[in-house]
C-alpha cells in the first residue's frame, strides 16, 4: 500500500442525500488533521470577529511602558509603542484574516471565471486563456507584488487587489481540468440536447459541480494571501493605518525589539500566522485531495500553486 | 510529441514570455506611474533642467516611440541609470547579485539536504512518531513567514552559535593588515550561514514530501524485497532505488520554485541586512528609484523564465513521456 | 588616481556602503594623529552595530538610534555622551496663501488650537525614549540666537476644543468637526476636518509612532488624520511642492495639507529663517509661505553687522513664524553618541553639522 494514490476517475455526482449527512460525510471531517485545521480556523475567525468588540479606543495607544515584559497586567507585554500586545494581536487577526479571505475571494472569482470559460467553451478561447495563464505563471509573484505595491500606493484595498490578481492561476487551471471532464457528463449533454443555452449550462449544471473544488482551492488561497500580506507589509509597503500580523512583525523589526530583548513582540504574531496558514493548508489539502484525486500536487500546495503538478515518480526499470 | 517539436515549443514560449515581461515592465513603470522626471532627485533643479532631462530620457515622445526606445536599449544591455546615484542600473544590480547568488545556492543546498534527510527518515519509520514529527516539522517551517523565521533565528540561535547577524563581512577585517584568502572566505561564509539557513528551513518541506512518497513507493516494490532477501544492506537498497527516483522531481522543483526562493531571499536579506539584490530592491523602493526597481524586476523575471525553460528541457530529456 | 588631502588623514581604502579606512598623512603640517587608522563603517542595522560595540570591535557611534539607547547604556565598557542636538521635528502646515483646498488650515488660531491637543511629552517618552526636549522656535536649541520668549505651547486640549468650538467648527455625527461653506473669492463647500499627513520614510526617528501620537491628539480635537507615506525625502518633497512647481507663476504647494518632518539646524540661524521665504519656493521651502514683510526682514538680518541689532531682527522673525504657526515645533532631539571607554577625546555635536570633525580621540 503506497502513500501515493492513483485514482483516474472523477467521482460521480452524489445522489440526493439529506443535507446534514452530506456535510458530515464531507472530507473535512475525514482526517483528524483537516478537522483540527477547521477548528483552529473557526477559532481564529471567532476571535477576529468578537475580540475587537471588547477593545475600546485605538489599539495602538500607549498604555504601558515601551517593551514591557509579560505580566499579569499585559499578558504578552507591550510593543515598541507601549501598546498591549494581546489587543494588537486580536485586531491583527481581524485585518489579516480579512485580507486572507478577501484576496482569496478575488483570486477565486477571477480564476473560477477563467477556468470555467476555458474548460467549457474550449477551442480558441481555451488556448488563448491558457496561454495568458502560462505567461502570468512564469512572472515571479513576489517581485511583481512589490513593484505594483510600490507604484500604486499603500492602502489595504490595493493590497487585497494585488494579491488577488496574482494568484488566480491555480484556480483557473484546476477548474478548467474539472470543467472539461464534467462537460462530458451525460446529463449535461442531455440538457444541451434539450436546447439549454451555454450560459445556463455553465451556471446551473457545471458550476455546482465545481463548487467543492473551488472551495478547497480557495481555502489554500487564504493561507497564501495571509502569507503574502506579511511579505508586502514587512517591506514597508503596507497600509500604515492598519494593524495586521504582518505589520506587528514589521514593527518589531523597525522598533529594534531584538536589541531590547523583547521576544514577546516578535514571537506571537509569527506564531499566529504559522498556525493559521497550517490550518488552512491541512484543511484545503484534505478537501482538494478528496474532490480531485487526479491532481496530485504533492501534498503541499500552499506555495506550489504556480507550479505544474508533479508527475508521478519514475518507475525503476 | 516529437523531441525537437517539444524543445522548439518550450523555447518559443520562453521567448514570448520574455517579451510579455518586458512589455509589462514598461506598462507598469512608464505608462501607469506617471512622469519619471517628477521623481528626479533634484530639489534645486530649474524647470529648464527638468525639461532637458525629460528630453534625454525620451519622455517627450509618444508612448509607442518610448517603448521601442526602451526595447532597443534593453537589447544593448542598457537598463538605464539609477535616479539616485546616476550610475548604470546594471552595475548597481550586478554587485549585490554576486552576494545573493552564493547565499541562495547555499540555502537551496540546505533545503535539499534537510528534505532528503527528513524524507528518508520519515519513509523509513513510516507511521511512527518519527514520521509524524518529521512531516509536521517540515510543514510547520514551510508555513512560517521567512522574515519572522529570520528574526527568530537572530533572537534564539545567533548568539548561541556566535554567528554574525548582518552584512557580508566583518568591518574590522582588513583595516590594519591584509587578511589571508582563507580568513576572508571563512568570514564570508560565517555571514552567509544564517540567511541561508533561514532560506533552507523555509523551503525544505516540499522536498521532504517528495522524497518520502518516492521512497515509500520504491520500498514497496517487489524487486526491492527480492534485493533485501538477497542480503543487500538496507542503506544500499534505500539509496540506490528510492533516492534516485526522488532526485529528479526534487531538482526540477528547485528550478520551478525559483520565484519563491527569490521572494524569500528579498525579505531574508532585509532582516539580515545582507547586501544582496534583495536589500538593493528594498532600498530602491524606499527611495523611489524606479529604474533600479524596473531593472531588478526584469532581471529576476528573466532568471525565472530561464530556469523554468532549463527545468522543462531537463525533465524532458530525463523523462520523455512528459508532453503536456 | 592619487588621493589629495589637506588634513591629518588620507584614504587607504574606500567601499561604497562598506568600510572606509583613513590612515594618518605623514606629511601633515599639524599635530600628528594618535591613532594608526580610523575606519568608518556604514551600518544598515542597529543590532549588529550595537553587537560590535559590545564586543569592542567598534569604538564610537555617531547618533545612537533612539531605540538602542537603553541597551547601549547597560553595556559595560561603553559610555554615552549627550547634548542638545541640531535636529528638531515638526508638524509642517501648508501655508501657501493660494492653496485651493482646506483653507481653514491657513488660520493660525485653528492651527494653534489643534497643536494644543498634541502630547509632546508622550512623543519624547515613546519616540525618543526621553532623549529630547520640547522646542517652540523654528531655530532650535543649538543656536544661541534662539528666541526664548515664544509660547510656550501648552498641552491643553480642553482649551483647544473650546477655541475650535468658538470658531464655529461644530462636530458632526461621527465626532469629526465640519467646516461650514464659505463665500467670496476663495469659496469652499462645507467639508469635514479630515486631512492626509505626509510622512517621509527617511527620518532618524520612528515617524510612524510620532504620527500615531499626533493623530490621537487631533482626534481628541475632532479632526481625522490619515497617514500618507511619502517615500524618501525627495519623493515627499515632490508631494509637498508638486512636480511643476514654479515660484514666478505662483504654481505649487496645492496638494498637501500637513506633513510631519524635521529640520537639522545650524548655529547661525540664517538657513532656518530662510526656509519660509518666497525665495526658497520649490527649493527649501516646504510650507509655501509667501510674506513680503518677512522676506524684507530676512534680507535685513543678512546684512546687519551689529550683533545686538541683528538679534532683535532674528527674534522678531522667529516670533512671526511662531505667530503664524507655519510649523508646530514638536521636539528638539538630543544628540546621543556612544564611545568605548578605552578611548577619550570625543566631542559631541560641535555645532550641528560639524560633528566630530575637530575632535582628537586618543587612547585612555
Amino acid at each position: 500500500m503506497t502513500a501515493v494514490e492513483q485514482v483516474s476517475e472523477v467521482p460521480a455526482p452524489r445522489a440526493r442525500v439529506p443535507r446534514l449527512r452530506r456535510v458530515l460525510e464531507s472530507p473535512v471531517f475525514a482526517t483528524k488533521q483537516s478537522l483540527a485545521g477547521l477548528i483552529i480556523l473557526v477559532l481564529f475567525v471567532l476571535v477576529a470577529l468578537i475580540g475587537p468588540l471588547f477593545i475600546h479606543g485605538d489599539v495602538r495607544e500607549k498604555v504601558g511602558p515601551v517593551f514591557a515584559p509579560p505580566s499579569s497586567k499585559f499578558w504578552l507585554g507591550t510593543d515598541g509603542g507601549g501598546a498591549d500586545m494581546v489587543k494588537l494581536l486580536v485586531m491583527g487577526a481581524r485585518v489579516s484574516l480579512l485580507v486572507g479571505f478577501a484576496a482569496a475571494a478575488v483570486s477565486a472569482l477571477i480564476g473560477g471565471v477563467i477556468g470555467l470559460l476555458s474548460g467549457f467553451v474550449g477551442g480558441k478561447t481555451d488556448i488563448v486563456l491558457m496561454r495568458i495563464t502560462d505567461y502570468v505563471l512564469v512572472i515571479p509573484d513576489i517581485p511583481l507584488m512589490i513593484v505594483v505595491a510600490a507604484l500604486f500606493g499603500r492602502s489595504l484595498t490595493n493590497i487585497i487587489l494585488i494579491i488577488g490578481v496574482i494568484y488566480w492561476t491555480s484556480t483557473a487551471r484546476l477548474l478548467r481540468a474539472q470543467t472539461k471532464s464534467i462537460r462530458e457528463r451525460v446529463y449535461v449533454q442531455r440538457a444541451r440536447a434539450l436546447g439549454a443555452s451555454n450560459t445556463r449550462l455553465m451556471l446551473r449544471h457545471v458550476l455546482p459541480q465545481l463548487t467543492p473544488l473551488l472551495i478547497a482551492n480557495t481555502v489554500l488561497l487564504i493561507a497564501y494571501a495571509i502569507f503574502a500580506e506579511t511579505f508586502i507589509t514587512f517591506l514597508g509597503l503596507g497600509d500604515p493605518s492598519v494593524v495586521s500580523w504582518g505589520r506587528l512583525i514589521e514593527n518589531a523589526f523597525t522598533d529594534d525589539a531584538i536589541l531590547n530583548n523583547a521576544w514577546w513582540a516578535i514571537v506571537p504574531p509569527g506564531v499566529c500566522v504559522t498556525i493559521v496558514v497550517l490550518a488552512c493548508t491541512m484543511m484545503g489539502q484534505a478537501l482538494e485531495d478528496s474532490f480531485n484525486p487526479r491532481l496530485r500536487s504533492g501534498h503541499l500546495s500552499v506555495r506550489r500553486f504556480r507550479l505544474r503538478p508533479v508527475p508521478p515518480p519514475r518507475e525503476v526499470e | 510529441m516529437r523531441g525537437t517539436d517539444y524543445v522548439v515549443k518550450r523555447v518559443f514560449f520562453a521567448v514570448v514570455t520574455v517579451f510579455v515581461a518586458v512589455t509589462l515592465n514598461f506598462i507598469l513603470f512608464r505608462t501607469l506611474s506617471g512622469d519619471a522626471v517628477s521623481a528626479l532627485r533634484c530639489r534645486q533643479c530649474t524647470p529648464q533642467f527638468k525639461a532637458y532631462e525629460r528630453k534625454q530620457l525620451g519622455l517627450d515622445q509618444s508612448k509607442l516611440k518610448q517603448y521601442w526606445l526602451y526595447v532597443d536599449n534593453l537589447a544593448h544591455g542598457d537598463l538605464g541609470r539609477s535616479l539616485r546615484t546616476q550610475e548604470p542600473v546594471w552595475s548597481t544590480l550586478w554587485d549585490p547579485l554576486k552576494n545573493t547568488m552564493p547565499m541562495v545556492i547555499l540555502g537551496t543546498l540546505f533545503s535539499i539536504v534537510f528534505g532528503v534527510i527528513t524524507g528518508v527518515m520519515c519513509a523509513w519509520r513510516r507511521g511512527t512518531g518519527t514520521d509524524k514529527a518529521g512531516l509536521w516539522g517540515s510543514l510547520a517551517f514551510y508555513s512560517m513567514p521567512p522574515q519572522w523565521l529570520g528574526l527568530m533565528i537572530v533572537l534564539f540561535v545567533a548568539g548561541a552559535l556566535g554567528l554574525p547577524t548582518s552584512g557580508i563581512k566583518d568591518p574590522t577585517l582588513g583595516i590594519l593588515s591584509t587578511p589571508s584568502t582563507w580568513t576572508v572566505i571563512v568570514d564570508r561564509l560565517r555571514h552567509m550561514v544564517l540567511p541561508a539557513l533561514t532560506l533552507g528551513l523555509v523551503l525544505y518541506g516540499e522536498y521532504t514530501l517528495i522524497v518520502r512518497s518516492s521512497m515509500l513507493e520504491t520500498l514497496g516494490e517487489d524487486y526491492v524485497l527480492t534485493a533485501r532477501a538477497k542480503g543487500l544492506s538496507n542503506w544500499a537498497t534505500v539509496w540506490k532505488h528510492g533516492l534516485r527516483n526522488a532526485m529528479l522531481p526534487v531538482i526540477t522543483l528547485v528550478a520551478l520554485s525559483l520565484g519563491f526562493i527569490i521572494g524569500g531571499a528579498i525579505t531574508i536579506e532585509y532582516v539580515f541586512s545582507y547586501p544582496g539584490i534583495g536589500l538593493e530592491i528594498v532600498e530602491a523602493i524606499d527611495q523611489r528609484d524606479y529604474p533600479i526597481l524596473q531593472g531588478a524586476f526584469l532581471l529576476l523575471t528573466f532568471s525565472v523564465i530561464f530556469f523554468n525553460l532549463a527545468a522543462d528541457l531537463l525533465y524532458f530529456k530525463l523523462d520523455p513521456r512528459v508532453t503536456e | 588616481m592619487p588621493i589629495v588631502t589637506a588634513g591629518a588623514y588620507t584614504v587607504k581604502q574606500y567601499e561604497k556602503k562598506g568600510t572606509t579606512v583613513f590612515i594618518p598623512d605623514k606629511n601633515f603640517w599639524g599635530p600628528p594623529s594618535h591613532a594608526d587608522a580610523v575606519a568608518l563603517t556604514y551600518y544598515t542595522n542597529a543590532d549588529s552595530m550595537i553587537a560590535d560595540l559590545k564586543q569592542g570591535d567598534l569604538d564610537w557611534v555617531d547618533q545612537v538610534p533612539f531605540e538602542a539607547i537603553k541597551p547601549v547604556s547597560q553595556t559595560p565598557g561603553v559610555k554615552l555622551d549627550e547634548a542638545a542636538g541640531a535636529e528638531t521635528t515638526n508638524i509642517t502646515w501648508n501655508s501657501n496663501p493660494r492653496k485651493p483646498k482646506n483653507r481653514e488650515l491657513l488660520d493660525p488660531r485653528v492651527k494653534r488650537a489643534l497643536s494644543m491637543c498634541v502630547n509632546r511629552q508622550e512623543i519624547i517618552n515613546v519616540v525618543f525614549q526621553g532623549h529630547a526636549t520640547t522646542v517652540e522656535s523654528i531655530v532650535g536649541h543649538i543656536s544661541p540666537m534662539e528666541n526664548p520668549h515664544l509660547g510656550p505651547l501648552k498641552y491643553d486640549c480642553k482649551q483647544g476644543n473650546a477655541i475650535l468650538d468658538k470658531l464655529g467648527y461644530k462636530r458632526g455625527p461621527n465626532g469629526v468637526r465640519i467646516v461650514p461653506a464659505t463665500t467670496g473669492k476663495d469659496a469652499q463647500k462645507a467639508h469635514p476636518m479630515a486631512y492626509n499627513v505626509l510622512t517621509p520614510t527617511s527620518t532618524d526617528f520612528n515617524v510612524n509612532r510620532e504620527f500615531q501620537i499626533v493623530q490621537e491628539g487631533f482626534k481628541a480635537a475632532g479632526v481625522k488624520l490619515t497617514q500618507q507615506v511619502g517615500g524618501d525625502s525627495t519623493a515627499t518633497y515632490a508631494l509637498e511642492t508638486d512636480s511643476k512647481c514654479d515660484p514666478t507663476k505662483n504654481i505649487g504647494y496645492s496638494h498637501f495639507d500637513i506633513a510631519l518632518w524635521d529640520w537639522v539646524g545650524y548655529v547661525d540661524p540664517d538657513f532656518q529663517l530662510s526656509v519660509v521665504t518666497k525665495g526658497q519656493w520649490c527649493s527649501w521651502s516646504d510650507t509655501g509661505w509667501d510674506n513680503p514683510a518677512y522676506d524684507k526682514l530676512y534680507e535685513l538680518q543678512g546684512t546687519t553687522v551689529n550683533p545686538v541689532k541683528r538679534r532683535k531682527i532674528v527674534w522678531k522673525m522667529q516670533q512671526m513664524v511662531y505667530d503664524n504657526v507655519l510649523y508646530t515645533q514638536l521636539v528638539n532631539e538630543q544628540a546621543v553618541d556612544a564611545h568605548s571607554t578605552k578611548w577619550t577625546g570625543f566631542r559631541i555635536q560641535l555645532g550641528g553639522y560639524s560633528k566630530q570633525y575637530y575632535t582628537s580621540p586618543h587612547k585612555v
